[in-house]
């Protein structure tokens, strides 16, 4: 009850002017940056964080959530109706949508897209609500090991789902930790690996390495594998949506719940993005739907099932992050940049303190109202959102250019960001060339800080015992999950075996 | 690369100064454990390499039919690195109007667009909406430049009614 009459007053907070305005606004970028391909939802939000940070820290993360969650559900217009997956997480959809497209129903295609991101929202966002507390409470309960545990279980889920080359992806994450460790240590004032530089001791600033990973990088990448030429969608396909009747949706309601359980679950594990969930549901539906063997030839399972997992899974990354401050995909990474900015560290005390409880039920009630809102959005507006395709690719990646490097001087104002962040732009375009995924970079860097307290606070606690961590149960079972983790991918690469592919739509 | 520069930030690692409190673990402890990680990882992978022979490890969305060009122009992507270096040098001379103005050009044209109205256009307009939000709304002090192109950052925030 108590629940319900937090989410009540959160609810009547997200209907203020302030944090309504940023929520519609926050839903429009969204479904921009995702149509356009290259852009995506990552780089909305990390584009629009410079600007919250003057502002009061709930419409800030309102305004990043609305992003993160439209941006789920946009990529399907393109996707469905031209054949341009704005996102990786679209690619599933086309294989069905644009085949009903090429039927004459694309209304059609994408009323079941819309219901899909609906259902999949609105379902993941009443079990985030439901498993909230419980959550937080059990993470009232963890100490430094628990803690250090947790951290390190979501680096090695991380660093396993996030590229096909596990080294690489740990690799990647070991740097991560390593640019962490920059500045002067806290407790000893000892300089570590500052080179003399002024302008490290007090460490680099995270907010500047995303949008230089994140941003800048991924654009000097886009320059280099050349722009899509797709200045003029075709204008012969009708844009509407037609929403499937009661009798249709029921006849798959097995693909409606598998779908919508798999993408909140798959949500929580860290590293499982909304690209991942994604390709699983479709995969999963592949191989146990009822009509799986129609699936690639335009039948609405194969868009129910990846549009329910994709946009289910952002209110189960949204658990972890606020209950126990470990995010788990690029986009939570950069909401808690954001907490972080404000000077609130996420974790189970949000929830005891009056203040910051009222914050956070105002970001879980904005989640239901923005999932509603950014359906009403694809349906009344999608003939005006889809003509963000037509500006010029080149102009878009130059304006974006600008837009992130005054996003990462705006911090500080400091001329020393602009440089930090061409840096680590043309260190992710490094990354990227040499097939070395971000994301497990950059949550390192940022839970870098988190995992080396827990660790130092443990050894100090428990005197240097290492063992600590696995006699602890909570600790115990968390570093056991990791090692199957770490273990799992590394006995492939050994054996070099690679799992079956499930063979996914019509064109595998 | 990655081997050599583990090895070396190790090896710095041992210098560091401090004085150690009986008991507790010193600043090096945990950047020791993340580049002992890191050069262990690098020798698997070397010898993997040897072993095994290099096997390129795809990303994640390589196999995905995404609207991309498709072509190998990484002459053009380090020209827009050094475009944004550039950029960032003369930043602080130039002020956030010039600068901006030609950097967007610059970009433009080495994405390949040869249109000359648009790239005017947006390249002159994108940089004055910028000024207008951050400096007006947002309360961020873009860099003003120095000499002639002070006074012409300071006429047109004037211009956009930002004091």
């Amino acid at each position: 009850m108590d629940v319900l009459n937090s989410l009540g007053s959160g609810l009547l907070h997200v209907f203020s002017l302030g944090d309504f305005s940023m929520l519609l606004l926050g839903l429009l970028i969204g479904m921009a940056v995702s149509i356009m391909p290259g852009l995506g939802l990552v780089m909305g939000v990390v584009l629009a964080l410079p600007f919250t940070y003057r502002m009061p820290i709930e419409p800030a993360i309102i305004l990043l959530t609305a992003i993160y969650v439209s941006g789920t559900y946009a990529g399907c217009f393109t996707a469905i109706l031209y054949r341009i997956p704005g996102e990786p997480m679209d690619v599933p959809l086309l294989w069905d949508g644009y085949s009903m497209t090429q039927r004459g129903e694309a209304a059609k295609a994408l009323g079941w897209a819309l219901v899909a991101a609906l259902t999949g929202g609105l379902i993941s966002s009443a079990v985030m609500v439901a498993l909230a507390v419980p959550f937080s409470n059990a993470a009232l309960k963890f100490g430094p090991p628990e803690y250090f545990a947790a951290v390190f279980f979501g680096f090695t889920s991380i660093a396993a789902l996030a590229g096909k080359s596990f080294v690489n992806a740990f690799i990647s994450l070991l740097i991560g930790l390593w640019i962490a460790t920059i500045g002067v240590d806290q407790t000893y004032s000892a300089q570590r690996f500052t080179f003399g530089m002024p302008v490290l001791m007090g460490g680099l600033p995270y907010v500047v390495i995303l949008v230089g990973m994140y941003g800048l990088g991924e654009l000097i990448s886009r320059v280099g594998r050349g722009l899509p030429k797709i200045e003029k969608p075709p204008d012969d396909v009708a844009v509407g949506t037609s929403f499937p009747s009661l009798r249709e949706m029921w006849s798959i309601r097995s693909t409606f719940i598998r779908s919508s359980i798999l993408g909140t679950i798959l949500g929580i594990v860290p590293g499982a993005g909304a690209t991942i969930t994604s390709f699983i549901s479709y995969g999963i539906e592949k191989q146990y739907g009822k009509r799986r063997d129609q699936l690639g030839k335009g039948v609405p399972e194969g868009i129910v099932a990846p549009q329910i997992g994709s946009t289910a899974s952002v209110a189960g990354h949204m658990i972890p992050l606020l209950t126990l401050g470990l995010p788990g995909s690029g986009a939570t990474a950069v909401i808690l940049g954001a907490f972080l900015l404000h000077g609130v560290q996420p974790g189970p005390l949000l929830f005891t303190q009056p203040d910051s409880k009222i914050v956070v039920y105002s970001i879980l009630a904005s989640l239901f109202v923005g999932v509603i809102g950014m359906c009403v959005m694809g349906f009344v507006w999608i003939k005006v959102v889809v003509k963000v395709l037509k500006i010029p690719q080149p102009l878009l990646v130059a304006i974006v250019m600008v837009f992130c490097i005054v996003g990462a001087y705006a911090d500080r104002n400091s001329m020393n960001d602009v440089w930090i962040i061409v840096v680590f732009g043309v260190l992710g375009f490094l990354f990227e060339r040499f097939r070395f995924p971000i994301a497990p970079m950059v949550l390192g860097v940022i839970l870098g800080p988190l995992a080396e307290s827990s660790f130092i606070q443990t050894m100090v606690s428990y005197n240097n015992d290492w063992t600590i961590f696995l006699r602890h149960p909570i600790s115990g079972t968390l570093i056991g999950l990791s090692i199957v983790a770490l273990a799992y991918p590394l006995v492939r690469e050994i054996l070099g075996r690679k799992p079956k592919p499930i063979l996914l739509g019509g064109e595998s | 690369m990655i081997l050599c520069c583990a090895a070396y930030l190790y090896f710095l690692a041992q210098r560091f100064q401090f004085e150690l409190v009986p008991g507790r673990v010193g600043p090096d402890a945990w950047p020791k454990i993340v580049l002992g990680l890191l050069l262990v990882t690098c020798v698997w992978q070397l010898g993997r390499i040897l072993i095994v022979g290099a096997a390129p490890a795809a990303s994640a969305d390589d196999e995905l039919p995404l609207s991309d060009g498709g072509g190998d122009y990484t002459h053009l992507a380090l020209l827009a690195i050094g475009v944004t270096v550039v950029y960032a040098y003369v930043l602080p001379a130039l002020g956030f109007f010039v600068a901006t103005v030609l950097y967007m050009g610059a970009i433009a044209y080495v994405s390949r667009f040869r249109q000359v109205v648009p790239l005017l256009a947006t390249s002159i307009i994108a940089p004055l909406v910028l000024m207008f939000v951050f400096m007006k709304i947002v309360y961020v002090a873009l860099p003003l430049g120095a000499g002639p192109f002070k006074a012409l950052t300071l006429a047109l925030l004037k211009m956009l009614g930002v004091h």
